[in-house]
């Protein structure tokens, strides 16, 4: 029996083939894996929350930050002070930049300042987040680079959180946008809603803050480590002694009870070496996102390092859970009970009130019933026609500005307009008539409205 | 986009350097291993004003500082530079002390540089305390100056 050669390369082949199918099906699985586990790990569908909550802390922390530097502007940041922009570019790095670089009179410094300010007004309550955040990032490293000498540790962490808020889409929950999106929906409807945003973009931005905030703890708690001085547990005693931070009264207990100062030096080791291991965990991570502010608290209160623990709380946000966020919201929510608000439908001025004042509220708390489609069983139609009403779960029925005084404490979205509605005595004084005067004239106020909106719209189509 | 302590001295992270210091420097964040690890070593900026009689003031100006103000620490990252560099910025602020103690007819100013000391438990039990702000300040005297600069007179 002969076999030609053509049979033996055939059936050789036919050998090899599922062994190279299967290795090249493994290998596309193995990738097809690795791209799942790339996708699970940075572009899980997330909302925005915790990136806002850094948004608003940061954007607080640089109003008070740099609203102190006010005194000091010319003395830091212009050619009239102790760093002129000949000595700053003589011992800045060559890639170093700094809009100040190109400021010549100091009003530039000074309407530059202004508008910083400003802007970080604006990124703390959501204010055109989109590019408001970018002025606020290119500011901050313009101050930084202008004169190196004043940045530590703070303006280092601002900085890179500040630039992950930059290519993370912010400024979609908790903000003003937010806000101006809903209001937007509800003229049309007020029962109209807009889901929560939600894009793996965010969870993108929000995985780099961990991951950002994790090296930072792991660096600090290994150069720690590397020192004798915290090796030993004196390193908190050490701090304290120094006239930076000198503070007789725990020195004094210290003195006495030295071992408390070990206690403290090596527990902030082990907070920072364990963070960055333990955060990730479902089961860790309360305690150490609580360990981690705990210790800002204690640095912020004993360092009197406030600036930098704030900074690094917000960072250490980023860690917060959707599903806790959403039970806090929850546990608000049932703790506040249901707030019904009754409105004239009829009234456009009253309608597009409602849509503004619904647009704050985030959590749903209040309800809304138009009374001329659908009276209500608790106020009668005459006490409505002169005022807006809010029923809350216990039957009571509190008109006008009584109803919104009341809506303004328990909705967090309207916390702002506390102040206005919360001074003792004048609130009352000017807010009743204020209210009164509106709700008569809404008639006419709906007219004016009216009258508006169409013209805008004649000049839109024009 | 990550803030990482890039080691100064390692041939390799060097030979990329290039690569990566415009994005580090231009985003401001270049930094070092050794960040958030304060331990207890410093220097304390102080100064003495020389009125006409000859007799001497000193103080202390960190002193004047609320210690829980933003300005605490750029105060002292300010004062750190001129301990520093001296001669760069010395002359700036030995002007603006000359101008600030006109009352007393400074004649000069001298800018020091305390050195701070090591004490333990048993130091501060028994009262001895040499970091203590008021310590430090009616102990200027024995400190080195760090160079001395003429008050013009108008």
């Amino acid at each position: 029996m002969t076999v030609s050669l053509k049979t033996i390369r055939r059936g050789a082949e036919k050998r090899h083939m599922p062994a190279l199918a299967t290795f090249a099906r493994l290998i596309r699985e193995s990738f097809a894996a690795l791209g799942r586990a790339w996708s699970q790990l940075w572009f899980q569908s997330m909302t925005t929350m915790p990136l806002e909550i850094a948004r608003m802390g940061l954007g607080a922390a640089l109003i008070v930050h740099y609203s102190m530097a006010i005194p000091y502007l010319f003395e830091f940041w212009s050619d009239a002070g102790f760093m002129p922009l000949a000595v700053a570019l003589q011992s800045s790095e060559p890639w170093a930049f700094s809009l100040f670089f190109y400021f010549s009179a100091p009003w530039q410094l000074a309407v530059f300042h202004a508008l910083f300010l400003l802007s970080c007004a604006a990124f703390m309550v959501g204010w055109r987040t989109s590019w408001v955040k970018w002025i606020v990032f290119v500011g901050k490293i313009s101050y930084e680079a202008r004169n190196p000498q004043l940045a530590y540790g703070a303006d280092i962490v601002v900085c890179s959180l500040l630039l992950i808020l930059c290519v993370s889409p912010v400024g979609r929950a908790m903000s003003l946008d937010r806000v101006r999106a809903v209001r937007e929906a509800k003229r049309s409807s007020l029962n109209a809603t807009l889901p929560p945003y939600t894009s793996s973009w965010a969870g993108a931005g929000i995985r780099l803050m961990q991951i950002q905030m994790a090296v930072i703890f792991f660096y600090t708690g290994v150069s720690k480590i590397k020192w004798e001085e915290w090796r030993d547990g004196d390193a908190v005693w050490l701090v304290f002694i120094t006239n930076d931070y000198y503070n007789s009264l725990i020195l004094d207990v210290f003195a006495r009870q030295y071992w408390l100062s070990n206690v403290v030096t090596y527990a902030t080791i082990l907070v920072e070496v364990a963070y960055p291991f333990l955060i990730w965990q479902r089961r860790t991570r309360p305690y150490m996102l609580a360990a981690a502010v705990a210790l800002h608290v204690l640095i912020a209160a004993f360092l009197a390092l406030i600036h930098f623990s704030f900074a690094m709380v917000m960072g250490h946000m980023s860690f917060l859970r959707q599903e806790w966020l959403t039970r806090l919201g929850a546990w608000w929510k049932r703790k506040i009970g249901n707030m019904e608000m009754i409105y004239d439908g009829r009234c456009g001025f009253c309608v597009r009130s409602m849509a503004w004042l619904l647009a704050f509220d985030g959590l749903k708390q209040i309800s809304i019933r138009d009374f001329r489609s659908n009276p209500s069983p608790i106020v009668s139609k005459a006490r409505l026609e002169k005022a807006l009403y809010l029923v809350l779960p216990d039957g009571r029925a509190l008109p006008g500005f009584e109803a919104y005084r009341y809506v303004v404490l328990r909705v967090p979205g309207l916390w702002w307009q506390i102040p206005f509605f919360y001074v003792p005595v004048f609130s009352r004084l000017f807010g009743h008539p204020i209210y009164n005067w509106v709700a008569a004239n809404r008639g006419l106020l709906s007219t004016a409205i009216g009258r508006h909106a169409r013209a805008v719209v004649r000049r839109v189509r024009l | 986009m990550m803030l990482v302590p890039v080691p100064q001295n390692n041939p390799i992270v060097r030979a990329f350097r290039a690569l990566y210091q415009p994005y580090l420097t231009s985003l401001g964040l270049d930094t070092t291993w050794d960040f958030f690890s304060p331990i207890g070593w410093g220097h304390q900026f102080a100064y003495v004003i020389e009125d006409a009689d000859g007799k001497e003031h000193a103080f202390m100006p960190i002193l004047e500082v609320n210690w829980l103000l933003a300005t605490r620490r750029w105060s002292e990252r300010v004062f750190e530079t001129v301990m520093n560099e001296p001669h760069l910025y010395g002359g700036y602020f030995a002007a603006a002390y000359c101008r600030k103690h006109a009352s007393l007819k400074p004649v000069a100013v001298t800018l020091l540089e305390i050195p701070e000391s090591r004490y333990w438990p048993d130091d501060h039990l028994s009262g001895n305390r040499p970091n203590d702000p008021a310590y430090m300040l009616s102990n200027l005297a024995v400190h080195n100056p760090l160079i001395r600069f003429d008050c013009l007179q108008k």
